[in-house]
């Protein structure tokens, strides 16, 4: 009798600290859940592969999470597991096709159109631009995809980067710029620029070579 | 950054400044830079056009390529995930406790379900099947009756993750055909697993999605050497009920797609027809 009341006072302890752990770790996780899924996307091309990522990261988090000390950056710590199981992933598919070209935003929107945005010939050139966005980073090499990920379309300031990378600022610096030269190039007919097409000195998009 | 001397005079080169003009977008350009950069790109006109595009660029990616996502359901997904890994931790060993899931008077309309595939089969299957009515033919008699089966006995999966892509992966390397990548639970489904199982002459792929305590397996199968009426598995879904589960088919690329669930029959179409779009 004894015996099991004391069993079901540890079991109710048990249950009190796994619910703090979950809650804690859900305060922590959630946050950033969109933006992780954001940057799996572009570092993949593919929305349910970025889900399954995602997922599987929020999972070893969950595991690890015991192992995270207080005070330091979570952020950088989770985008670090997602990029290491991105470029795992990156790894095994290496062949694959990039699967970019989403036919749902490409159709746009039906019915009658609620703003300009809705347009089909304004939604085509915007869904086109994103793909040929997506298509653009997946000719960069995962390092310098994920740091124009973080960087440009996340904001991630350097050092977060370089948190996450596990590279110094200054490398987080200089793939920006090689990525950056390299979409430009890419993505010139959306956004061309007064010397496109011309001889240029040095670096410009015409004369960067994908040594990424 | 170094700051050297470069073919057009001023201080700095124009591969240093546009390393620079990248930082600086970002706001992370050291101090020093800023008077260089703008020494440079006042006598620099190609450097100019380079950061006006890179500008344009940098402004567009960022206003468009923010895809609209809602994080509620990315979030319910990731916890459903978590309360399954801890739920198979508390109980080792049991992939699918259906006792758990299934409330009694389910089970034990499965347990009559199970009762009459197996008088069924004892009156001779190939007698029974070939009669007219729809919820005779083998191929949907013998899916429900595995699904069936496989619910009131409590057959375990042969892969249970909370990961789509580990569930893919192993199924895929274990049938002689291509399995399509797809296979993406409608919203407020989770798929819990898959095993590979035999029947009408063949090996098959069967995934489980759950939501709450609704269930619907997915079985997948070649159609080489498989009479597939139309009216059964054509390119459209066509919808059947045998025994009290809801069966809903289709065909697509060499492959049949069979739905068995306890989904009323409107419910499993929707499922089925949300789920034929990922495939």
């Amino acid at each position: 009798m004894n015996t099991g009341r004391i069993g079901k006072a540890i079991s109710g302890l048990r249950q009190a600290r796994e619910k703090r752990r979950r809650d804690a770790f859900e305060r922590l996780t959630r946050p950033h859940v969109s933006a992780l899924h954001r940057t799996a996307f572009r570092m993949t091309g593919d929305r349910h592969v970025a889900e399954d990522l995602v997922q599987e990261t929020c999972l070893k988090a969950y595991r690890a999470f015991d192992r995270f000390k207080d005070g330091t950056n979570y952020q950088a710590w989770i985008f670090r597991i997602m990029s290491n199981l991105c470029t795992d992933h990156l790894r095994r598919t290496a062949r694959a096709p990039f699967v970019a070209w989403n036919e749902d935003e490409v159709s746009g929107p039906m019915g009658a159109y609620s703003s300009e945005q809705d347009r089909p010939d304004v939604h085509f050139l915007h869904a086109s631009f994103r793909n040929d966005a997506l298509r653009a980073m997946s000719r960069l090499s995962p390092e310098v995809r994920l740091v124009v990920a973080l960087a440009l379309l996340e904001g991630f300031s350097y050092e977060e980067i370089a948190d996450v990378a596990d590279c110094p600022v200054g490398t987080v610096r200089s793939r920006l710029n090689r990525g950056r030269l390299l979409l430009q190039k890419e993505l010139r007919h959306h956004v061309p620029s007064k010397t496109d097409g011309k001889e240029s000195k040095s670096g410009s998009p015409a004369s960067v070579k994908p040594r990424c | 950054m170094t700051i050297k001397s470069n073919n057009i005079g001023t201080e700095m080169s124009c591969d240093d400044a546009r390393d620079a003009l990248s930082a600086m977008m970002d706001g992370e350009a050291y101090d020093a830079d800023f008077n260089v950069i703008q020494r440079h790109l006042d006598v620099c006109p190609e450097c100019k056009d380079h950061f006006d595009a890179q500008s344009a660029l940098h402004v567009r990616l960022r206003e468009e390529c923010i895809e609209p996502q809602d994080p509620d359901l990315l979030w319910n997904n990731i916890s459903a995930a978590i309360s399954a890994e801890e739920d198979s931790q508390r109980r080792p060993g049991r992939a699918v406790d259906w006792r758990r899931v299934l409330p009694a008077r389910t089970a034990t309309f499965a347990a009559g379900a199970v009762v009459v595939v197996a008088v069924l089969i004892l009156f001779n299957g190939s007698t029974i099947f070939s009669g007219k009515r729809m919820g005779d033919h083998p191929i949907i008699a013998e899916t429900v009756g595995d699904f069936v089966t496989f619910r009131v006995r409590g057959y375990p999966l042969d892969i249970k993750s909370p990961s789509r892509l580990v569930i893919m992966r192993w199924l895929a390397e274990r049938v002689d055909f291509r399995l399509p990548s797809g296979v993406v639970p409608p919203a407020g489904f989770r798929l819990v697993g898959g095993r590979i199982c035999s029947f009408l002459n063949r090996r098959l792929v069967f995934f489980l999605f759950k939501r709450g305590k609704t269930a619907a397996s997915l079985y997948v199968m070649s159609v080489a050497g498989l009479a597939v009426p139309d009216d059964i598995g054509g390119r459209a879904v066509s919808v059947h009920s045998s025994k009290g589960f809801s069966n809903v088919i289709w065909r697509s690329g060499g492959l049949l797609y069979v739905i068995v669930s306890n989904l009323p029959e409107a419910e499993a179409e929707r499922f089925a027809k949300t789920l034929k779009q990922t495939i």
